[in-house]
């Protein structure tokens, strides 16, 4: 048995409970030509599914049996999306907090407060004792 | 979808989510999309200008603002209103002496009425004041306070935009007064020079004290201009500045004013001081780029999110174009042409470019041409040639369309309105969008050349580059922005107090920039 037998018996498979892909019903239509044995196989599942359907049970179901079994299905549904999902709740919760660390760093350390306006003068200017300055009429220079 | 895949959506949505709830960041986000209701040009000059100093008095910002606007008007006062600025400036220098500023602005009126003699004296008089100031900053400072209030959070563009609304008007007439009086004083009189240094004294005063450069340079000049004769004999060299000094001190001993040499000799060095270690020449471009940088910090993050959910559009559009046969239907001819025509006069609405609404109405129509044979098993891909052309396409667009979001955003409106570029970032925006549109029915052309290539259905092929165009927009354009926010917010904050102190006091950030 081939690896495509593999995929095509687990195909068949999963067939009974969703649809195929454009890719996978190619692959399924393209195999079920080529590998006779495996059409049956598929033919065979698909027949005992409907006969095992179709057939009446002795047995009378015990009270909120149905209940029961459709809440399980649902939890385990839940379960399993929560499961394909978990990868990408890790991710949004990393680069979450990531982001308000930044967020945080980038708005930290501001100078001047802006809400106060300004009411004294700033004499600006440069001493003279310090700066430099040119000397124009030398005739003053000390 | 693979767990790495799943864990990369989810990082994406979950960086998206925190930006947009985390108040820092929402405002830096939500800018290329929600226009806030901005106060207009006209509103902001209307401003009230007394307030919020506890310590002031408030009529002071009042009438400084009433003295600013006659000086914008000066030209078309007529005499009576000229004469109630004369007496409103004078009376505010008598009020208060200290300030030197009323009474040059009582100065400017009078000459205005032809009362040389009291300019003069309204000249002298001031020049023994301790300070200058026009009020204009705490004026700024308040229409800073509107706009923050208006837009609901405080970012460096608005201090850019309050930077370009300071008028020089007071200034200029002062100094334009000033110059007026040393053309009528000659240096050969003992008058003469006494009026000279009367200007000069009040020209320092002014630049010593002014709050913007501009203003302050114009005092530099003034000083400089005392010691000058009233035609200069040749091309302004430093040289013939020097020898005018020289003679300017050599005419103030031969009249026996000593002290006025001293003095005169101080304000000169000080001006020197002024020009090397205050004025920048490139101060007008610093500002300029610290404008334009300041609306691009406030606005890119937004800008690329709102391109990412247009490119989310398209990529959604592509699905549905190759799901949906109703929709496969209407991209045939005839209802292509329908669509064709409304797609190019909505382009022509948008954008007021007929090329653009030509383009997109060719690149629709065409869009509509399918091989009439086609393969019965279509590849899955296109080729790499077809995946490069889309991703080379699809990264332009995004740049035109984050482009075109950050110049219509409310800070880029403000600012460049302040800083009049209105007409510039009009075109602009027709042209950027213009742009991205062609990109786009660039793509609409490029699927029938592959489908009659590759005898493939056009729909198939466009649903296909749709597609890809809209994932390669939407993933980059999402990447960039969460990139971009934090980098966004650090130089936004960087730039807010750079752009505060240049409003405050933009002479003090020159002077403390190089002696730092």
């Amino acid at each position: 048995m081939s690896l495509v037998c593999l995929q095509f018996r687990k195909l068949a498979r999963e067939g009974q409970d969703r649809s195929f892909t454009e890719k996978e019903a190619d692959l399924m239509e393209a195999h079920r030509a080529k590998c006779p044995r495996c059409a049956d196989y598929e033919t065979s599942m698909v027949g005992s599914l409907i006969s095992l359907r179709g057939s009446e049970l002795p047995i009378e179901a015990a009270e909120g049996y149905t209940m029961r079994v459709a809440k399980k299905a649902w939890v385990v549904c839940q379960r399993d999306t929560a499961r394909y999902w978990s990868p990408a709740l890790c991710g949004a919760a990393v680069a979450g907090l990531l982001l308000i660390a930044l967020v945080q760093l980038a708005n930290r350390g501001r100078e001047v407060n802006y809400f106060r306006p300004t009411t004294q003068d700033a004499r600006r200017y440069p001493s003279l004792d310090r700066d430099p300055m040119l000397l124009l009429d030398h005739r003053l220079a000390p | 979808m693979t767990g790495l895949a799943r864990a990369l959506v989810g990082a994406a949505v979950g960086a998206v989510l925190t930006l947009v709830l985390h108040p820092i960041s929402r405002p830096y986000l939500t800018a290329a999309w929600l226009h806030n209701p901005m106060p207009s040009q006209e509103e902001l000059a209307r401003t009230p200008a007394a307030g919020g100093l506890e310590e002031d008095d408030p009529t002071f910002d009042e009438d400084g603002k009433t003295l600013r606007i006659a000086a914008d008007n000066l030209a078309i006062l007529k005499p009576k209103e000229l004469t109630a600025n004369y007496e409103l400036a004078a009376k505010m220098g008598e009020l208060h002496p200290e300030n030197a500023y009323w009474r040059q602005m009582a100065a400017v009126f009078a000459w205005h009425l032809g009362k040389h003699e009291e300019t003069l004296d309204l000249l002298r008089k001031a020049q023994e004041s301790l300070t200058w100031q026009d009020y204009q900053t705490h004026w700024l400072q308040q229409i800073q306070g509107h706009l923050r209030s208006a837009y609901g959070s405080i970012q460096s563009w608005q201090f850019a935009d309050v930077y370009w609304l300071r008028s020089l008007a007071p200034a200029e007439a002062i100094g334009s007064t000033e110059r007026a009086v040393i053309d009528i004083s000659s240096l050969d009189t003992d008058d003469g020079l006494r009026f000279r240094m009367i200007v000069m004294r009040n020209a320092a005063l002014m630049r010593d004290n002014a709050r913007s450069l501009a203003v302050g340079q114009i005092g530099a000049d003034v000083v400089e201009q005392c010691c000058q004769p009233a035609r200069p004999e040749g091309p302004e060299t430093q040289r013939r500045l020097l020898i005018y000094r020289g003679r300017f001190f050599d005419h103030l001993r031969h009249f026996n004013r000593l002290e006025a040499v001293t003095i005169a000799n101080e304000l000169f060095e000080k001006n020197d001081s002024w020009q090397a270690l205050i004025n920048d020449p490139n101060a007008a471009k610093i500002v300029q780029s610290l404008s334009l940088s300041s609306v691009l910090a406030a606005s890119l993050p937004g800008a690329l999110m709102a391109a990412a959910a247009f490119g989310l559009f398209l990529w959604s559009l592509g699905f549905l174009v190759e799901r949906s046969r109703p929709v496969q239907r209407l991209m045939r001819f005839p209802a292509i042409l329908f669509f064709a025509l409304a797609f190019a006069i909505a382009a022509y609405g948008i954008t007021q470019l007929p090329i653009v609404g030509i383009a997109i109405g060719a690149g629709a129509t065409i869009a509509g041409l399918t091989p009439r044979h086609n393969r019965s098993r279509p590849p899955s891909r296109l080729g790499p040639f077809f995946s490069f052309l889309t991703g080379v396409l699809a990264l332009i667009f995004l740049a035109l369309l984050a482009a075109y979001f950050v110049l219509g955003a409310t800070p880029s409106d403000q600012v460049l309105q302040s800083m009049q570029l209105v007409e510039e970032q009009h075109i602009s925006l027709q042209i950027l969008l213009g742009t991205a549109l062609v990109i786009l029915s660039v793509l609409c052309l490029a699927a029938p050349m592959w489908a009659f290539a590759q005898r493939i259905r056009t729909v198939a092929v466009l649903s296909s580059g749709l597609k890809g165009f809209g994932a390669i927009v939407a993933i980059v354009g999402v990447v960039l922005g969460v990139i971009a926010c934090p980098i966004a917010i650090y130089s936004d904050r960087h730039m807010q107090d750079t752009l505060y102190r240049l409003v405050v006091n933009e002479p003090e950030n020159y002077y403390l920039m190089r002696v730092r």
